[in-house]
């Protein structure tokens, strides 16, 4: 259970989602890091479906749009994962 | 160098509505019917076409200059949403002043169809499709809902704050015959809509509408001048949290280009897909020097009745697409010219107008501003 996170190869500043060119060194090749928590800065319910979305930092640095699998309030810690390449956090 | 002028606007109306037999192709050939005999010009007379749409694909700009039958020395495609408008104006103009074109029509206009639209906001870029659709977020409002709460965080609003500007906006809409929604609103019913995606109610959401807008750029004749014109793309790559937008920087040289300031302005046309980033806008453009927002809304917006979107912006008179980058410009046009009639704002000389948009991931990664001039 974990979330990828591109990571530059030559700075390594990390991003998500992933880009082409690192936004700080213009590098090319990136590596990715398995990254296993991280902590809600926003969260909201849409009212027609009941799905829960997420600000969630990681602790490489970005700042993720998450599912996140029941109710999160600002400053929780959540367990990450991912469906495909969307990220999934679970409060812990 | 000839001087550029915009010499004509129209607007197809809006309407939550339309007709069996519309399309985004006809809005947009009905738009440059109403722009020419409200320029007063012959279609002869066009040699540039610039097009803004979502929904245009698989034609172009091209396609409809077929259609509509002009033939063009000068012709751009521009689907970037929120700053379509003033991104048009900006190469419309270069266009005319290094001699490409001396007659420019800007087209800019969307009908959605029940699917088109769910299609359109899960398909708006390759990383919505990847990363967002599949959440899924539902298109932006989780995304601007949890931006309007950091807003309210840090600025110390309040839903009631939000309201004032939705109410203000919904009061130049009782005068304007063309806005979608035009019965007065009161605070008590914006707080009681119901709930989108909390903090966001219904009446922080544009209504969807189809409708276009359109404008003529020439090169001769009297009309409305640019001052100034700015944009910034991609201004943060991501990193920030969206509460400033690129507007921030680049007002300083939009206000020394213009060679007056946020205060000088009679008319003010921020782009408003939801309240929280116009006033991002407003903040940004420096129309609130000691940073309290609150008492901005409170007393120069609903007291003092400061011109904010006077046609009713998106969120009364209706978002149409890519129209939304235009719908600030043509009511610049009208203010400028006196012809905006019950919500003519005396003596209107200067306009500021703003775009913003094209969410990337989580915020809007275009800002552009332009300050116009009264004939």
């Amino acid at each position: 259970m974990s979330l990828s996170i591109p990571v530059c190869a030559a700075c390594g500043e990390a991003t998500f989602p992933r880009l082409f060119l690192c936004p700080s060194c213009a590098g090319t090749t990136w590596r990715y890091e398995p990254v296993e928590r991280g902590h809600v800065e926003g969260s909201t319910v849409n009212a027609r479906d009941g799905v829960h979305v997420g600000l969630v930092r990681v602790a490489l640095g970005p700042l993720v749009v998450a599912r996140i699998e029941g109710p999160a309030q600002v400053g929780d810690e959540v367990a990450l994962d991912q469906d495909g390449l969307v990220p999934v956090a679970r409060p812990i | 160098m000839p001087e550029v002028r915009i010499v004509g606007a129209a607007e197809v109306p809006y309407t939550r509505h339309p007709a069996d037999d519309v399309s985004t192709e006809s809005l947009l050939a009905d738009a440059f019917v109403r722009v020419l005999a409200d320029a007063g010009i012959e279609r002869s007379a066009v040699d540039g076409l610039g097009v803004a749409s979502f929904m245009l694909p698989p034609d172009r700009a091209i396609d409809l200059a077929w259609k509509i039958g002009v033939r063009a020395r000068w012709l751009m495609d521009d689907g970037n949403g929120g700053v379509s408008g003033i991104q048009l104006l900006q190469h419309a103009a270069r266009a005319i002043e290094s001699g490409d074109a001396t007659t420019i029509v800007l087209l800019s206009g969307d009908h959605f169809d029940a699917g088109g639209f769910r299609q359109m906001v899960d398909r708006y870029n390759i990383v919505t499709e990847q990363y967002l659709a599949k959440i899924p977020t539902g298109g932006p409002n989780p995304l601007f809902a949890m931006i309007t709460r950091k807003q309210m965080d840090e600025r110390g609003l309040t839903r009631e704050d939000y309201g004032r500007l939705v109410v203000a906006q919904r009061r130049w809409a009782t005068l304007n015959p063309g806005a979608v929604y035009r019965s007065p609103l009161t605070l008590q019913e914006y707080l009681d809509a119901p709930a989108v995606a909390e903090p966001l109610h219904r009446l922080d959401c544009v209504p969807v509408v189809s409708g276009a807008d359109a404008l003529v750029v020439s090169g001769s004749g009297d009309g409305v001048k640019i001052r100034a014109l700015r944009s910034l793309y991609n201004y943060d790559g991501q990193r920030g949290d969206g509460l400033r937008s690129g507007i921030a920087e680049i007002a300083d040289d939009l206000w020394r280009d213009a060679g007056v300031g946020p205060e000088d302005v009679d008319v003010i046309s921020v782009y408003d897909d939801y309240p929280a980033m116009a006033i991002a806008q407003l903040d940004d453009l420096g129309l609130v020097p000691d940073g309290d927002i609150a008492g901005f809304l409170e007393h120069r917006v609903e007291e003092e009745r400061l011109p904010v979107n006077t046609s009713g912006g998106q969120l009364s008179a209706g978002q149409a697409g890519c129209a939304g980058g235009m719908i600030g410009l043509v009511e610049a046009f009208a203010q400028l010219t006196g012809r905006a009639g019950g919500r003519q704002v005396e003596n209107a000389r200067l306009a500021v107008v703003t775009g913003y948009g094209m969410v990337l991931y989580r915020y809007g990664g275009c800002a552009n501003a332009v300050v116009l001039e009264a004939p």
